[in-house]
């Protein structure tokens, strides 16, 4: 429990901090840290509108992308602290309702029968179908080295100060980081700041959402960050320490992930849109790298 | 057993009266011999369930005896397929009477009694064990098949069904040559004389075995043997898509399974390349049904998707039982049959929707739809939570046999062996591609049949939204399913554990049921968020009020529904990537450059299957060989006499030879 505390507080910050690293590595004061809450917590009090064209969709698709995050929290354990619901290849079930909220997410955007939203929509299944594969086989390498196959005990067992484990771990930590800017469509693949809908792709998904609806997306966003900081911090956590340690390491990867997505995003140019596919492509080649590591630590290959 | 001998007799009178009768009683008497024939059969089932032994029946009613006994045998295996298309026949009888409009013509007629006739065939080839009989049965079922998909009579139609009874006599004639080679060396017409791998010599075995998967293969749908099916499927009426999907291709699988559990030797081979070929079927299946305008197209080749997914699990159960892992094989079978046994419900269901979308808006083009949710609210519905079970998510049924796939996979990965490793590698990353690619085929799907503005002129009539008892029975049965995982799995494991004497341990399988409880319990948590958010949702709209304008435009105001993303355009994002495997014609540009005043224009956009194309070749290049024949039709009658002599001449000939 202590875990999903964390992250939802955490998940007030991150944004802000994202904001706040780029607005300082581009000579601006920026704006405070809580800035992106304030903004969620203005949306919450404003007015709906509702395209002519939408129907129940509309009404429902945001609420059941929100909970489909917020169930996908269950399953996150917290260094040697169990998760709230574990089982054997409980992150197939992460992985598939995470999907479920993106079903009706696309649904949503197909909704409003806009001439933008649909390749919004287009573009964001293709990605998310195109990065499945990287996690799905980053997890294998993981269970393959540990031995296990579900969060919980793959995490309690990954031993990050053991010496041959630094390399799946370093290719863990890039590959969850690459992960979480596709998943969160960040640069390179998307530009949340650019409003050229054209080249966007999750923001011109929810361009005829709007108040309560909105705050719940950009939250659900703000919350998959933080989600995929606490898997990196899982694996950053050393074995047998106590709550504090967890704690402070937690907090501490969490804001240097969001400083580390600042940086990126500050120094990155944004991806063609036709190359996208390649990018996405090459990064499920570098978790198969991990899966080789592993089957050489495994001693497989030999 | 003399009772249920009258019973199959009167059944079969019945079907014969169908001839004679017309409206209401024609409805009353395909109803009446559809359900009893179901509940006789069933009742044998659970009969079969109840007792720990299979129960073999021996019925005076078989005429084709000559080649041994007529016992029939059902066991707890046989079980499941019987009463699962009995099912499903059942509730396609009774959806196609909403279907059909004329109660009169004689292509009715004949229609319901091929539609009873495929009932009883598809019992007879799931419970005999006489290769004579099966075959026979078999026929039944494709000739029954062929008058069904002929239905309405239209040349296109009447091609269609030629094209499918050829390729399906392909397939039968794979099955009898396979046969007669296993009569020629163990001599026995029982099919199960298979599993004595010692009376055949090696090679001879593996061609036995091969012949009879490429068989059984063909009438699945595995590629490169799918080419019939997606033209089957699209061109019968929808009843009948629904009732051959969802039961007459996992004859194929029933077919494959049955060889495949008793074979002997040469598993790591058979296995490697079944999950090679599932693998090719899965990916190329779907990625077929994500580029289809069709909406039938689009369901036929999710449908061969889904074949490869079962494959994936019999070649994982055939893997496992090389390395004689029981849980491999146990888990990888149960996998097998519960996605069997969702695919059929759902997929069935799914047409039975479709019938109602194509009975609505007369087109199965999904670009012309649109907007249907407004109209036909329930179907629309109906056709979304489909779409979700289809696509293998939770927390419907579609997701149970991709978890276990998935679980099997994962729980082996880290043994000793390199080789199982890679291919449980393969697997997964398959599985992983063929999920991303059926979300976005059925988001597309749904996305622009139901939502958004009506693309086209098509007039809608909301009729079919009234009476929709066959889709909701079929529906209630799916979230049955979906909420009683652990039940389900406990069930199926069980009698796969007997089927194969399996023994595995107690701690084993009661770690899987609860691994289902869990995911229920998640079930129940994410439908309680959903519930919470939204009716705070509801709060805060009442207080914030809420407007409806017209969609954003970016500044353009006079949008209108022709600027919608269809499904073309959002399937041409995925173009690039697949273009290797899709082939993409465009037709009918003829732009002229000198035009100062362009008129209208139209564009085609249209998707092939290279296993199309290649038969296509086929049949052109055969018809060049036939006509060259044609010269000896000259129509004179001292020609045809000398031909005969010819003929005489070359019989007495070969006679001296």
């Amino acid at each position: 429990m202590i875990g999903i505390i964390l992250i939802i507080i955490l998940t007030f910050f991150f944004p802000g901090i994202i904001n706040r690293t780029k607005s300082i590595l581009s000579g601006r004061k920026g704006p405070v840290i809580l800035q992106p809450m304030y903004d969620i917590r203005l949306l919450l009090n404003k007015k709906s509108i509702f395209s002519n064209t939408s129907s129940i969709i509309t009404q429902v698709g945001p609420t059941i992308y929100f909970a489909s995050i917020v169930t996908s929290l269950l399953f996150l354990p917290f260094g040697s602290y169990s998760s709230v619901i574990n089982f054997d290849n409980d992150f197939i079930y992460f992985i598939y309702i995470l999907a479920f909220g993106k079903f009706f997410m696309v649904l949503t955007a197909l909704d409003a029968g806009s001439s933008f939203q649909g390749m919004g929509a287009s573009r964001e299944v293709m990605y998310s179908m195109l990065i499945e594969p990287a996690i799905l086989i980053l997890i294998g390498a993981l269970s393959m080295i540990t031995g296990y196959t579900s969060f919980d005990e793959i995490f309690k067992f990954m031993d990050f100060t053991n010496n041959s484990y630094y390399l799946v771990t370093i290719i863990c930590c890039y590959i969850l980081v690459k992960f979480a800017m596709v998943e969160n469509s960040r640069l390179p693949i998307d530009d949340p700041k650019t409003h050229l809908e054209l080249t966007m792709v999750h923001e011109v998904m929810i361009l005829d959402i709007s108040g309560f609806d909105l705050a719940l997306i950009h939250f659900a966003n703000a919350l998959k960050f933080t989600i995929f900081g606490s898997l990196i911090a899982n694996c950053l956590f050393p074995p047998n320490s106590n709550i504090l340690v967890l704690t402070l390491i937690f907090i501490v990867t969490q804001i240097s992930f969001a400083v580390i997505i600042g940086f990126l995003e500050s120094f990155n140019p944004r991806n063609k849109v036709v190359k996208n596919p390649q990018y996405l492509l090459t990064i499920s080649a570098i978790s198969l790298l991990a899966f080789v590591i592993a089957l050489i630590l495994t001693n497989k290959i030999t | 057993m003399f009772i249920s001998g009258l019973i199959f007799k009167i059944v079969i009178i019945l079907s014969l009266l169908t001839f004679f009768l017309k409206d209401k009683k024609l409805k009353a008497i395909t109803l009446t011999s559809s359900i009893l024939f179901t509940a006789i059969t069933t009742f044998f089932c659970f009969n079969a369930f109840a007792n720990s032994e299979a129960v073999s029946l021996k019925l005076d009613l078989l005429l084709w005896t000559w080649s041994g006994d007529s016992y029939i045998v059902i066991d707890k295996f046989n079980s499941i397929f019987i009463i699962l298309y009995n099912v499903i026949s059942l509730i396609g009888i009774l959806y196609s009477f909403k279907y059909i409009e004329n109660f009169d013509s004689v292509s009715t007629k004949i229609h319901y009694f091929a539609l009873l006739w495929l009932q009883y065939s598809l019992f007879f080839i799931v419970v005999t064990d006489n290769f004579v009989n099966f075959l026979t049965a078999w026929e039944i079922m494709t000739i029954t098949s062929f008058f069904l998909i002929i239905y309405d009579l239209k040349p296109q139609t009447i091609k269609v069904g030629i094209n499918y009874l050829i390729q399906m006599h392909v397939c039968f004639f794979l099955l009898l040559f396979g046969f007669s080679l296993m009569l020629k060396y163990t001599g026995s017409y029982q099919i199960s004389s298979l599993a004595n791998a010692d009376m055949f010599s090696n090679h001879a075995y593996l061609a036995t075995i091969s012949l009879l998967l490429l068989g059984f293969g063909f009438k699945a749908g595995f590629i490169p043997f799918h080419a019939w099916l997606p033209k089957a499927y699209t061109t019968a009426p929808s009843h009948i898509s629904g009732i051959m999907s969802g039961v007459m291709v996992k004859m194929g699988i029933f077919g494959l399974l049955k060889v495949l559990l008793i074979t002997q030797s040469n598993l790591l081979l058979l296995g490697s390349v079944i999950i090679i070929i599932s693998i090719i079927t899965g990916i190329y299946g779907i990625l077929q049904a994500t580029f289809q305008n069709d909406i039938k197209k689009l369901l036929a080749y999710s449908s061969i998707e889904n074949i490869g997914i079962i494959g994936i699990g019999i070649g994982l159960f055939l893997i496992g039982k090389v390395y004689n892992n029981v849980y491999m094989q146990s888990i990888a079978l149960t996998a097998v049959i519960i996605h069997i046994i969702t695919h059929s419900l759902v997929k069935s269901f799914l047409f039975f929707i479709t019938g109602n979308i194509y009975k609505t808006t007369h087109t199965k083009n999904i670009n012309l739809m649109g907007g249907l949710i407004k109209k036909i609210p329930a179907t629309s519905t109906m056709f979304i939570t489909g779409m979700i079970a289809l696509a293998g998510l939770p927390p419907l049924c579609g997701f149970f046999s991709k978890f276990l796939i998935f679980y099997t996979s994962y729980s082996n990965i880290f043994n000793d062996n390199f080789y199982k490793t890679i291919i449980l590698l393969c697997v997964i990353i398959a599985l992983g591609i063929i999920s991303g690619l059926s979300v976005f085929a059925f988001t597309k799907a749904s996305g622009i049949m139901l939502l958004g503005n009506k693309r086209s002129n098509v007039e809608y009539n909301s009729k079919m939204d009234n009476n929709i008892y066959a889709e909701v029975i079929l529906l209630s049965i799916i979230l049955i399913i979906s909420l009683l995982p652990a039940v389900l799995f406990n069930f199926i494991f069980n009698i796969v554990c007997s089927v194969n004497n399996i023994f595995v341990e107690k701690i084993y399988y009661q770690n899987l049921q609860e691994i289902f409880i869990k995911i229920n319990i998640i079930t129940v948590i994410f439908a309680a968020i959903v519930t919470i958010i939204y009716l705070i949702r509801k709060r805060f709209i009442n207080r914030n009020g809420f407007e409806k304008q017209a969609t954003w435009g970016c500044g353009y105001t006079a949008i209108n529904e022709k600027m919608q993303y269809t499904s073309t355009s959002m399937s041409d994002n995925l173009f690039d990537l697949a273009k290797p495997l899709i082939k993409k014609n465009v037709t009918n540009i003829n732009f002229k450059d000198k035009e100062v005043f362009p008129k209208n224009k139209r564009l085609d956009y249209k998707t092939e299957d290279y296993a199309d194309m290649f038969i296509n070749k086929l049949i052109y290049f055969g018809e060049l060989i036939i006509k060259k024949f044609a010269v000896t039709q000259t129509g004179k009658i001292q020609h045809y006499v000398l031909y005969a002599f010819i003929f005489l001449i070359i019989v007495f000939i070969i006679s001296f030879l």
